[in-house]
């Protein structure tokens, strides 16, 4: 049953609502903060936890053109067929009726029990016959939902079933307006698990297998790739080959020999040089004697710097991708009725934008953000969440629908990028500070990202900063881990904490907290081992580590390089760490780190997956080799590189 | 002098002696264009706009008080915002007089917010407005703190020293309302501690929100320092309990 129907303004205002049943907590604000506003509405349904009872499924459609929002709520054990007929019809209906700075609505009550029961009794004609059909046997929206018994019957009825199927299925979707979403939203409601689907990037799974297969992908392989996603034809293959050779070598031949210049170890040690093997030495520091020798914090780290200017991952950009332009993906078929449709539309500007306005546009965004890394999913997300929201609008006088399409496409990016919680670590380590107690950040990632060395550049700038950090070695698992630490800490003189290999990590850490409060430090910074997303028996010890001892910041490492394997990382990550925990709110991934930016030129795509994924901020971004090479996320440049 | 001039012009451009009459109207030109640019930026800079921003996190009410504001009544409710409302109203002056002023409700999800940006150029006031129940010092003030002091250390906003109402909403629910002053001196406090993280960030436009560093923060020590004025009242946007005298005169000041 139907427990509320609303019917509000884009801006807020509750214009109409239908109340069946009292609700508990407030489904509706909700679903406007994280789905709609979190590019999610692209999906077509959304599941609503209460602080107590049972969770709600949330569907709705938008009117772009009058800016209203329909929602409908029910309780999520219920399968409702009828809901997205409803919302059709309650949205053609209301539409005859909306006056704007109209707030009453007396009569709509009437109609919209008319069209309720209209598209209850129409569900109930619909799943009648299916009823008294063999089970299991029905069309893909139920499939997931009936028990899988009565096998033997099954494939006699299965070709009845599905021609009728078809047949009802085709007057549906001249009634469904965004049938083809909806149809495959609801499996992802189906197959969701249970009390966990409202978590980021659970409804993923048509990506889950493809993305599982190349969990087993090694880095090598990826690096080689730079990171660009696989796309299937052969064209692009080639393409991708040419800006390969062409876009990174050139940056490398940039970047290199300054970096040569700099360095100089064997000039430099040239004294004593069988003794010191520490490559990480300054050149200017004469004294041989020592093996590794503190780093002196005058160089300033690039995250306080000012920036505005670059973000260089993307200042040079050469000028190969611009060839798929946005308006590209527009089919030049050159049927004059288009083509006269087109011009009235530019010029009056007064007809509403239709779907088959929108996608040709959309396609060719979409292709230019796989093309920029971002994952496959992602975009695709992505792209639909624009579609349902300019649909209906309308379209400005000389103004193109590519045009139009590329600049909500661009509101979008720069919403999912703009933090949703602060990212001012030093204020929120002043406010652990003001309660005696060290603010303690947890560096996790899959292997090889460079979870070690951010974590000495974030100390770097917290040194900087005037702050006490203490590191913990909770890499009990890679040999030599604990030495790379050792290494690093002597350089930046930092302490460090560490009980060897062997150990439980979440001991050593919970060890670790205690003696960084005895000793009154500002910042415990552990690092943890690098974990494959599927290695179970890691993967609890990391959310053990996380759940016994409560840290202020889980930092998610994860590398510019990453393809669509992004999605499952984080997707597992979160996932695991939410299903191992022993609370009801589990501590999931709170901020980004990536790594490796200054070797994807434009393709800086991963970061949107992760973040879309995830809905953590970046909170940093690793930007080269030394101490100082982390930046603060640009916002506007990286939506500007991938637009570009 | 001119001759001068003259002279080494000539100099200069013995062969093309043409040039002359050209250079002159040149100048002239220059001398016109640089009028009409000083006049434009004068008639641009005249009148800033009236744009009132309401401004505040989510569910703090800034919808409901735009609807009173606007139609005196909040007809079913509210929900979360995805955009902004935007309409102009007649508001009363305490002179008995009206003026028209251009009423924006920018939404709190802390992904739109930083759209208020946009109103900027046209603002004479900022209205801010905060849960004065759901205000727990240690939790959620800090963020709501934060977007006050984006607003704070706008260029605009200190050039123009914008008139800001901080109004504590909700004091319809009585005792369960934290007071005015509670959540002035708690909005001061912290926004003095961010002051300080901000500076050690090396962050030059935060700097100079207070002309010295160890002065701490209060909106009256903002206000002498020819930053934004800030004043604070308490109201309850649901009942329509907000003195529109309060609002009126924040108005007022800025006419």
């Amino acid at each position: 049953m139907l427990d509320y129907f609303a019917i509000f303004s884009k801006g807020g205002a509750l214009l109409w609502a239908f109340q069946l049943t009292a609700l508990r907590g407030t489904p509706v604000d909700a679903l406007v903060r994280t789905c709609l506003l979190e590019e999610r509405s692209g999906e077509s349904s959304w599941t609503y936890v209460p602080p107590q009872g049972a969770g709600y499924t949330l569907k709705w459609t938008l009117h772009n053109g009058l800016g209203l929002v329909f929602v409908a709520v029910y309780q999520r054990t219920l399968k409702l067929l009828y809901i997205d007929q409803l919302l059709a019809g309650v949205k053609e209906a209301f539409t005859v009726q909306y006056k704007p700075k109209c707030f009453e609505y007396p009569g709509f009550e009437k109609r919209f029990q008319a069209i309720l029961t209209n598209c209850e009794a129409r569900a109930d004609d619909k799943q009648l016959p299916q009823q008294l059909r063999p089970k299991g046997a029905s069309g893909a929206l139920q499939k997931g939902s009936r028990p899988k018994g009565a096998g033997a019957q099954r494939e006699a009825g299965d070709k009845k079933s599905s021609e009728e199927d078809s047949s009802e299925d085709d007057a549906l979707t001249t009634q469904m307006i965004r049938d083809p979403a909806a149809s495959t939203g609801s499996m992802t409601e189906l197959d969701a698990p249970d009390g966990s689907s409202d978590s980021p990037g659970s409804g993923s799974p048509t990506a889950a297998p493809g993305t599982s297969k190349q969990a087993g992908f090694d880095q090598g392989r990826l690096q080689k790739m730079l990171g660009s996603p696989a796309p299937r034809s052969k064209t692009n293959a080639t393409r991708r080959k040419t800006s390969d050779t062409g876009g990174p070598k050139k940056k490398g031949a940039e970047a290199k020999p300054k970096k040569k210049e700099a360095r100089k170890w064997g000039k430099g040690t040239a004294s004593s040089d069988g003794e010191t093997l520490d490559f990480s030495e300054k050149v200017e520091g004469g004294s041989g004697s020592e093996n590794e020798q503190a780093i002196d914090l005058s160089m300033k780290s690039r995250v306080d710097a000012d920036e505005e200017d670059d973000l260089d991952i993307i200042a040079d950009l050469k000028e190969e991708g611009s060839a798929a332009g946005v308006g590209s993906g527009k089919p030049t078929g050159g049927l004059l009725s288009s083509f006269v449709r087109n011009i009235s539309m530019s010029v009056t500007g007064t007809a509403a934008l239709t779907a088959d306005d929108i996608s040709p546009a959309l396609v060719g965004l979409k292709r230019k953000l796989m093309e920029r890394n971002v994952a496959e999913d992602v975009a695709g997300k992505l792209c639909f969440s624009v579609a349902s929201q300019l649909e209906g609008q309308k379209l400005g006088s000389f103004t193109r629908v590519s045009t139009m399409v590329a600049g909500a496409l661009e509101e979008a990016l720069t919403r999912i990028l703009t933090p949703r919680r602060s990212i001012d670590i030093l204020r929120e380590v002043r406010a652990a500070q003001a309660q005696g107690r060290p603010y303690v950040m947890v560096f996790v990632g899959v292997n090889g990202v460079g979870k070690s060395t951010n974590l000495a550049k974030v100390t770097y700038w917290l040194l900087q900063n005037g702050l006490r950090p203490c590191i913990a070695a909770c890499d009990t698992f890679r040999s030599g881990a604990v030495e790379q630490l050792k290494t690093h800490c002597t350089r930046l003189n930092v302490p460090l904490y560490e009980r060897g290999y062997e150990k439980d990590p979440a001991k050593v850490a919970a060890e670790a907290i205690a003696h960084a409060k005895r000793q009154k430090y500002d910042v415990l910074l552990v690092d943890t081992a690098g974990r494959m997303q599927d290695n179970e028996p890691l993967m609890r010890a990391l959310s053990s580590l996380i759940n016994l001892n409560h840290p202020d910041l889980v930092l998610f490492v994860g590398e510019a390089l990453v393809g669509n394997d992004a999605v499952d990382q984080l997707t597992k990550f979160n996932q695991r760490l939410a299903d191992l925990a022993r609370s009801a709110t589990p501590h999931t991934i709170d901020g980004l780190l990536v790594t490796k930016a200054d070797t994807v030129d434009d393709k800086v795509g991963a970061m949107i997956s992760m973040v879309y994924v995830s809905s953590a901020p970046i909170m940093f971004i690793g930007c080269g080799q030394t101490y100082v090479d982390l930046k603060r996320l640009n916002i506007k440049s990286v939506v500007r590189s991938l637009l570009k | 002098m001119e001759q001068d001039i003259r002279a080494s012009l000539q100099l200069d451009s013995l062969p093309e002696r043409v040039s002359h009459p050209s250079t002159a109207l040149s100048l002239a030109g220059l001398v016109v264009l640089l009028l009409l640019l000083t006049l434009v930026r004068s008639w641009l800079k005249g009148p800033k706009g009236k744009s009132v921003l309401i401004l505040g996190p989510c569910g703090s009410g800034k919808t409901t008080l735009f609807l009173q504001l606007r139609d005196s009544s909040i007809h079913q409710g509210t929900v979360a915002s995805m955009q902004e409302n935007v309409d102009t109203i007649p508001i009363q002056l305490p002179n008995g007089s009206s003026k028209l002023v251009q009423l924006v409700d920018v939404p709190g999800h802390p992904r739109v917010r930083g759209k208020f940006r946009t109103y900027l150029d046209k603002t004479r006031g900022i209205i801010y407005i905060v849960d004065a129940v759901d205000f727990t010092p240690h939790k959620t003030a800090t963020a709501e703190c934060r977007q006050l002091y984006e607003v704070l250390e706008q260029g605009l906003v200190r050039k123009r020293r914008m008139p800001v109402l901080l109004v504590c909403n909700k004091g319809d629910q009585g005792a369960k309302a934290h007071t005015t002053s509670f959540i002035q001196k708690q909005f001061e406090k912290e926004i003095d501690q961010l002051r300080s993280t901000r500076r050690t960030l090396g962050d030059s436009a935060a700097a100079d929100l207070l002309p010295k560093a160890d002065m701490p923060f209060t909106f009256e020590a903002l206000s002498k320092a020819r930053g934004a004025q800030v004043s604070c009242c308490g109201a309850s946007a649901k009942s329509g309990l907000y003195s529109f005298t309060r609002l009126g005169f924040s108005n007022d000041r800025m006419s």
